[in-house]
C-alpha cells in the first residue's frame, strides 16, 4: 500500500473515537429535534425539522478543519510532521480529505437517522426530495469545508485561524448590507431591487447555501407548507430558488478555496508556524474591512466613531500581538480616524 | 551520502545560513558544532526537510531532499519532538510505521523495555529524557539509513546517555547508519563522532575529521624558574595561553615533536604535555573567530 492510503487509513482510524462522539451527539440532537417537530404535525403543522441537519453540517464544516489542521500550526509538530517521507501535497490532500470523510460519516448517520424517523412516523412528506437534498447538502458542506479549510489555514496560529473562520462568516454580507443601504439604496429603490438586494446579501453569509438549500428543501419536502398564509418558509423558498445562481458562484468559491487550501499548505513554510498570521486573507483585509464598513453604517456619531477605531486598535493589537505597528496599520487606522475629524471639524 | 550545495536560508527575514557546503560521508557520525543560535538545528531542519532552502540544493543520495523517497531514508530526532496529552509510545510507533512500514517491533520493544519505558502510558507525563529515550527507540527501530540528532544528549541522565551512544555506535557498526548530531555537551560528542562541521557566522567554519583536527593542536604546561610573559612565546604559533607566575600553559597549532623541541628551546625546568580534546579545540577554534568565550560573547 502507497505511504497516501496508510496515512489516510491512519488518520481515519485516529480520529474514529472524536467522530463517533460527534456522530452520537449529532444523532441524539436530530432525533429531539425531528421527534419534536413531527409531533407539532397533529397540532397542523408538519415540519420535518430537517434544518437541524443544515446546523449539523455547518457547525462540522467549521469545526473538523480547526481539528484536523490545528495540528500545523505548531512549530513543534512540523519538526516531526514535515520530515515524514510524503509529499506535502499528499499531506495536505490526506488532511482534506479526512476531514470530509469525518464530515460526511457523522453528517450522513444523523440524516438517515431522520430520514428512517420521517419515513416511519408519517407519509406528510415528500421523502424521495430528501435523497435529493441529502446528495447536495453534502455538495454545499463540501464547498462550506473548503472555505473553513482555506480561512483556517491563513491563520498561522490557531487563535488567528479561528478568529479568520469567524470574522469571515459575516463580512461579505456586512459589506454587502452596508453598500445596499448606504450607498445604493437610491438606484435599487428606484429600480424597485431594494426588496431582492436584501436576499442577494445574504448569501455572503458562508452558511447561507447550506442555509437557503435546506428552505428550498422543506418548502418541497413539507407537503402542506403552502397551506399555511403564517408560514414565510414558501416565499423565502421562492426567493431562493429564484436566484439559485448563487449556488453557482459559492461553487466557484469553493474550488478557489480548496485550490487556495492545497497552495497554502504546500507553499507555507514550516518556520511561519506560531508566527504572526499576515496573509491578506487575515486582519490585514479584515481589520480595515469591518473598521470601513462599520464606519460606513454607523459612523455618523463621535462615540460611535471612537468605538470603531478603538475596535480597529484592538484588532491591529492582536493582529502584532504589541503595539509594535507597521506603517500599513497605522495609515489604515489614520483612515478610520479621518471621518472623526472632519466631524469634528464640521 | 548528503551533499549540501549552496543552501542559503533566512527566517523572519533575518539571514541564518549563507551559502553552506558540506559533505557528509556515508557510515561517518558528524557532529554538528556551534555556538548558540549558530544556525544548526536550522540545518538540520532544511537537512530533513522541514525546511525548504530559499537558495541551493541538498541531495540525498543524488536524489533531492524535497523528493518522498530520498527522505525515506533519513529519520530526523528534534529536541522537542511531536506529540499530543493522548499519544502513547505504542500510538507513535503507529505512526511511524506509516511511513516507515520497515520499523521493526522487535527493536522497538527491546529498546523500550531496555529504557525501562512503558510504550501504552501517555508520554505526557514523562520526563523530557524519557521522551527523547522513547524517540530514539522509534529511531533505531526505523533503522534509517541517515540518522539526524538534534541536542541528542539533552535531557538524558549519564546511564542513559551510555546507553544511547552504544545503542548508535552498534546502529553505524552493523548497519552502515550515518549519523549527523547537534550537541553542545562536546565531550559527548568527541566519544563517537569521527568528524565535525563547526557553523559559525551563517555558514560551516570549518569541517573534518576530529581526531585530524585534534591532532593539528597540542598542549603544553611549562614551569620555569623566573617568571615569564607572553612574550617569550613570540614567534611560536600559538593559539592561546594562560600564565601565572612561572607557570605557563599554552597551546599551540602544529606537529607535537616539533613544538615540543621549540618550547624546549626556552628552557624550561619542566615542560609536560597535556591531553587535548574536541571541546578545548572548539573553544580555541571560536575564541580564534573572535568569541570570548570565556567571558561571554564577542
Amino acid at each position: 500500500m502507497k505511504v497516501f492510503s496508510r496515512y489516510l487509513i491512519y488518520r481515519l482510524e485516529n480520529s474514529t473515537l472524536r467522530t463517533v462522539i460527534f456522530t452520537i451527539l449529532s444523532v441524539a440532537i436530530t432525533q429531539m429535534v425531528v421527534s419534536e417537530s413531527t409531533g407539532r404535525m397533529y397540532a397542523e403543522n408538519n415540519e420535518t425539522g430537517i434544518y437541524i441537519l443544515a446546523i449539523i453540517l455547518g457547525l462540522f464544516c467549521t469545526l473538523i478543519p480547526i481539528l484536523e489542521t490545528a495540528a500545523f500550526k505548531n512549530r513543534r509538530n512540523l519538526d516531526t510532521l514535515y520530515f515524514f517521507p510524503i509529499k506535502r501535497e499528499k499531506m495536505a490532500l490526506v488532511h482534506f480529505l479526512s476531514g470530509y470523510i469525518q464530515i460526511a460519516i457523522i453528517y450522513s448517520v444523523s440524516f438517515f437517522s431522520a430520514y428512517w424517523y420521517l419515513a416511519a412516523q408519517t407519509n406528510y412528506f415528500r421523502l424521495e426530495y430528501m435523497m435529493l437534498y441529502y446528495l447536495l447538502s453534502l455538495l454545499v458542506g463540501l464547498v462550506m469545508y473548503s472555505v473553513f479549510m482555506f480561512l483556517f489555514g491563513q491563520g498561522n496560529t490557531v487563535a488567528d485561524g479561528v478568529i479568520f473562520c469567524v470574522l469571515w462568516m459575516f463580512v461579505i454580507y456586512l459589506i454587502a448590507y452596508v453598500v445596499r443601504t448606504e450607498i445604493l439604496r437610491p438606484y435599487l429603490q428606484e429600480h424597485n431591487m431594494l426588496e431582492n438586494s436584501v436576499g442577494i446579501a445574504e448569501w455572503g453569509i458562508i452558511y447561507a447555501p447550506i442555509n437557503n438549500l435546506t428552505v428550498i428543501f422543506q418548502d418541497v419536502i413539507e407537503v402542506n407548507r403552502e397551506a399555511h398564509a403564517y408560514d414565510y418558509t414558501n416565499v423565502y423558498a421562492q426567493r431562493y430558488l429564484s436566484q439559485a445562481y448563487m449556488f453557482f458562484i459559492w461553487g466557484v468559491v469553493g474550488v478557489a478555496a480548496a485550490i487556495g487550501y492545497f497552495v497554502t499548505f504546500v507553499k507555507k513554510g514550516a518556520q511561519k508556524a506560531g508566527e504572526i498570521s499576515d496573509s491578506w486573507f487575515g486582519y490585514k483585509l479584515l481589520i480595515p474591512a469591518y473598521g470601513y464598513t462599520l464606519i460606513l453604517y454607523n459612523g455618523s456619531t463621535d462615540i460611535g466613531l471612537v468605538l470603531i477605531i478603538a475596535m480597529m486598535v484592538i484588532g491591529y493589537i492582536i493582529y502584532r500581538r504589541g503595539f509594535k505597528f507597521k506603517v500599513s496599520d497605522l495609515i489604515a487606522m489614520g483612515c478610520a480616524v479621518l471621518p472623526l475629524i472632519l466631524n469634528i471639524i464640521f | 551520502m548528503i551533499e549540501i550545495r549552496g543552501v542559503t536560508h533566512s527566517l523572519g527575514g533575518k539571514r541564518i545560513l549563507d551559502d553552506v557546503n558540506l559533505t557528509l560521508r556515508e557510515g561517518s557520525v558528524m557532529g554538528l558544532v556551534g555556538i548558540n543560535g549558530a544556525g544548526k538545528t536550522t540545518l538540520l531542519r532544511l537537512i530533513s526537510g522541514v525546511y525548504k532552502a530559499d537558495k541551493g540544493e541538498i541531495l540525498c543520495d543524488g536524489e533531492s531532499i524535497s523528493c518522498e523517497s530520498a527522505r525515506r531514508n533519513l529519520f530526523f530526532l528534534p529536541d522537542d519532538p511531536y506529540f499530543t496529552v493522548h499519544t502513547t509510545g505504542k500510538s507513535l510507533y503507529e505512526l511511524y510505521r506509516v511511513f516507515y512500514p520497515q520499523i521493526n517491533k522487535a527493536i522497538f520493544d527491546e529498546h523500550m523495555s531496555s529504557f525501562g519505558l512503558d510504550a501504552s502510558k501517555p508520554i505526557r507525563n514523562f520526563s523530557k529524557g524519557m521522551r527523547r529515550q522513547l524517540f530514539v527507540a522509534l529511531a533505531l527501530a526505523v533503522n534509517p539509513k541517515y540518522l539526524l540528532l538534534d541536542e541528542a544528549f539533552d535531557g538524558l541522565d549519564p546511564l542513559a546517555r551510555l546507553s544511547f551512544k552504544k545503542a548508535i555506535n552498534q546502529a553505524v557498526e552493523e548497519n552502515g547508519m550515518t549519523v549527523v548530531i547537534s550537541s553542545h555537551s562536546l565531550r559527548e560528542l568527541e566519544d563517537f563522532c569521527d568528524c565535525y562541521a563547526l557553523i559559525d557566522k551563517m555558514t560551516v567554519a570549518s569541517s573534518g575529521d576530529i581526531s585530524e583536527r585534534v591532532n593539528r593542536f597540542c598542549k603544553f604546561q611549562l614551569a620555569f624558574l623566573e617568571p615569564v610573559g607572553e612574550s617569550l612565546f613570540a614567534g611560536l604559533p600559538v593559539v592561546s595561553s594562560e600564565s601565572t607566575g612561572r607557570f605557563v600553559r599554552v597551546v599551540l597549532e602544529g606537529r607535537e615533536d616539533e613544538m615540543r623541541a621549540a618550547l624546549e628551546r626556552l628552557e624550561p625546568a619542566v615542560i609536560e604535555q597535556m591531553p587535548m580534546d574536541f571541546e578545548e579545540m572548539f573553544i580555541h577554534e571560536v575564541e580564534g573567530r573572535g568569541y570570548d568565550v570565556r567571558g561571554g560573547r564577542a
